[in-house]
């Protein structure tokens, strides 16, 4: 495989104004990420909530510029662009090939524009097709993601919140992109059309080897769709692995929490108040020394505060991790059968696990 | 039993269209809602559950019609009240709304306004139902945003909308649905946007809030996940029909409408690779509403479709202790059972 996309040390940061009397503050979205996303592969980004996942995303396509870093798109004819070096005019031809699913469709649908349009207008605007050929296009992209052509004459504010996030999804796909950046782009859908367009994006990707980087809370639907997972925390990749690896045994703490608070559809088996609740999310503008999961983690120790742990390869496996402790913790996977892992002797007994007991 | 404070009676509402015929969007829901208990609703993208809440709080848009059908709000100690017969902008309604019946919108940025920092939108709702001063409010406000989970509480106060990633968005909209200590809460996705673990917060928070205020929440999600956790009551609706409605144990355990049976199917297991197999979605897609079959909606996808269902409007039938379905397999079991 090839390497169809690499960020490099990208950093962002937003400066907050501190209202009428605070100083000017710094927050750091995103901290020295790198990854790199293979040609023909699913690579999934999870995190908290406002741990930088749509930052990302809007960098690698320059809707925003980086602080720090750099981003590099090789296009499958071969050459490197180096994306954050281009300027918007430069930049026009590749954001064909790299398009973008908002996470909002209420505030990336024009409400003025109907629907139709909506669509038509990449294809206007890079001028692939008018008349018949762009009204067929339209059309059947939106048939695609259960749109029906009688309704295109609608306005977004007319439609669902799911039918929405579909009308998003064609207008990112009506220009046979070869990398999709798709954020949260399932979330508001429910099972039945969820799989539907998930089986969707897998079929355009065997037929046109198109490329994901998919967003997505959903561990289930991550656990589905995903080659590799990219576990995010405050601004930081903190895990890298192969799906399946990353759900049989994740190799940082923070991913292990993740996928213990998965919802379970049966509700003989409600967890009931969380035992997640331990601990602060620490506020980006005000991140801790050390490890920047300490504060939460139930197997912090005194290096832990003291000393950044970085992404690493964890020896003996094909998985990457940011973590003091990913050869020797043994973390909780998700898979239904997994065997009840037993708790290190030593972490037991330095009173490591608290809120462990009576699960 | 405690004496419900929401009962929707046979609703429909219609929306008119240029250039397009008239969409019944809804056809016939019934819903009761019981006070200190969590309703969750559930249906296909589109079947119309956005639309039923913002029935309730009578906020549709300009071409919808109720063409029939009550909604009958009874707050403990006070005469049911018909909202589906309240002018929108009547006095009576704009008492309800968002003093005893609140809602967090499914898209957070349509209900926010992007030119003033959440923190006074906050303090806005603060002072409209408590007596407080500016500073007071401001106080309230920033206990509200620390209490859905919001760090930095204090200075996140002063944020603009677009200067809030999804998930911290949703959760300024909760804390200002909640700064009124609503008598019903309608919650139309709420938690969508976010992670597991922040999700997992907000259930708890919502859960205790019910605790202390006996508030009850119309829980509207897709994801069946989340009802298993939250839920006490499941309502399942199709294509503008709610066809069941019961206890949430028994909805799971023993699903009786075809769809429901088929939603439960659905939900991707945590499986490895290996085991994985393609998703399998309920055949067919749903029919716009106008080529809804005149009978059950569920007709053209039903595997067990029969002789009456394309034109007969299956029954409302009781199938156990407040479970009810619509389907006609129920009714002729019982016709066949007595003959
Ligand atoms: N324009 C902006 N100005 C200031 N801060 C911002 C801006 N955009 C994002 N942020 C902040 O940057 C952080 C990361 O935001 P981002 O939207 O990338 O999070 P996310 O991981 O996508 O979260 P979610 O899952 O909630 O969508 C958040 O703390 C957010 O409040
Ligand atoms: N103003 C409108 N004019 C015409 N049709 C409308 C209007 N508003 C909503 N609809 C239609 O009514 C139906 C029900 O919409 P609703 O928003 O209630 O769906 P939903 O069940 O909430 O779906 P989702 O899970 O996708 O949010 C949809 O088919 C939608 O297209
Ligand atoms: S480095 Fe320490 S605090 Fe950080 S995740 Fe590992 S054990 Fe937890
Ligand atoms: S009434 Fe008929 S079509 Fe409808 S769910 Fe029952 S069996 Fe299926
Ligand atoms: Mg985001
Ligand atoms: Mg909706």
């Amino acid at each position: 495989m090839s390497t169809l996309l690499r960020v490099e040390h990208v950093s962002k940061h937003y400066t907050l104004s501190g209202g009428l009397l605070g100083a000017e503050r710094r927050l750091d979205a995103l901290s020295d990420i790198n990854l790199s996303v293979e040609a023909g592969e699913t690579l999934a980004i999870v995190g908290e909530s406002g741990c930088g996942k749509t930052t990302l995303g809007r960098c690698i396509i320059q809707a925003q510029p980086v602080s720090d870093g750099r981003v590099t798109y090789h296009p499958l004819g071969g050459g490197d662009v180096e994306l954050t070096a281009l300027n918007k005019r430069q930049l026009k031809p590749w954001r064909q090939d790299i398009r973008m699913i908002f996470q909002d469709p209420m505030s990336s649908l024009n409400p003025n524009m109907r629907v139709f349009d909506i669509v038509a207008e990449p294809l206007r605007i890079h001028k692939i097709a008018k008349g018949k050929a762009l009204e067929d296009k339209v059309i059947s992209t939106l048939a695609k993601v259960g749109i029906p052509a009688e309704a295109v004459g609608r306005y977004p504010h007319a439609f669902s919140g799911g039918q929405r996030q579909r009308i998003g999804i064609a207008r990112a796909l009506v220009l046979d992109p070869k990398l999709v950046i798709a954020d949260e782009a399932v979330s508001a859908l429910d099972v039945s059309i969820q799989a539907q367009v998930l089986n969707l994006l897998e079929d355009l990707k065997r037929e046109f080897g198109l490329t994901y980087i998919f967003i997505s809370h959903d561990l289930g639907v991550v656990n589905y769709i995903a080659d590799r997972v990219v576990v995010m925390y405050l601004g930081h990749v903190v895990e890298n692995a192969p799906t399946e690896m990353l759900f049989e045994r994740p190799r940082h703490p923070y991913s292990e929490m993740l996928l213990e608070a998965l919802p379970i559809a049966d509700p003989l088996r409600r967890k009931g108040r969380s035992t997640e609740l331990r601990g602060e999310i620490p506020y980006l503008g005000n991140r801790p020394k050390g490890c920047p999961f300490h504060t939460r983690c139930k197997y912090a120790e005194d290096r832990c505060r003291a000393e950044k742990p970085v992404l690493r390869p964890v020896a003996g496996t094909a998985q990457e991790a940011a973590c003091h402790f990913a050869e020797t913790l043994t973390l909780k996977g998700a898979y239904e059968d997994n065997p009840p892992q037993v708790a290190s002797a030593a972490l037991a007994g330095a009173g490591g696990l608290p809120g462990r007991a009576g699960q | 039993m405690t004496q419900p404070i929401l009962r929707i009676e046979d609703l429909s509402i219609s929306f008119s269209s240029p250039d397009e015929a008239d969409i019944e969007a809804v056809r016939q829901v019934d819903l009761t809602l019981t006070p200190g208990k969590t309703l969750a609703l559930v249906g296909e993208s589109g079947c119309g559950k956005s639309v039923t809440a913002r029935a309730v709080l009578r906020l549709l848009d300009a071409n919808a019609r109720i063409p029939h059908g009550r909604i009958l709000f009874q707050p403990e100690g006070s005469e049911p009240t018909d909202i589906a017969r309240l002018k929108p902008d009547s006095l009576a309604l704009r008492a309800i709304r968002g003093n005893q019946i609140a809602m967090i919108f499914q898209e957070p940025m349509s209900s926010l306004s992007p030119v003033h920092t959440i923190g006074d939108q906050i303090d806005e709702m603060v002072l409209i139902h408590e007596r407080v001063n500016r500073k007071q409010a401001r106080a309230r406000t920033v206990a509200l945003l620390d209490q859905v989970g919001i760090p930095g509480a204090k200075e996140r106060a002063d944020a603009y909308p677009f200067e809030l990633s999804g998930g911290l968005r949703q959760r300024a909209m909760i804390a200002m649905a909640l700064a009124c200590t609503p008598r019903l809460l309608i919650a139309d996705e709420p938690t969508t946007a976010l992670d597991v673990t922040t999700q997992a917060q907000i259930l708890d928070l919502l859960r205790q809030l019910q605790a202390d205020f006996g508030m009850a929440m119309l829980f509207i999600t897709h994801d069946l996940g989340v009802v298993a956790e939250i839920a006490d009551e499941v309502a399942v609706m199709y294509l503008g029909d709610v066809v069941e409605q019961g206890n949430v144990f028994d909805v799971f355990r023993a699903p009786q409408h075809p769809y429901t049976q088929a939603l439960m199917n659905s939900i991707p297991k945590m499986a490895r690779k290996a085991d994985r197999v393609r998703l399998n979605p309920i055949k067919g897609t749903v029919p716009a509403p106008k080529d809804r079959p005149e009978g059950c909606a569920f007709t053209s996808r039903c595997p067990h479709a029969f002789g009456p269902c394309a034109s007969e409007r299956p029954a409302r039938t009781v199938v156990g202790e407040g479970h009810h379905a619509r389907c006609h397999l129920l009714t002729r079991q019982t016709e066949e059972a007595l003959a």
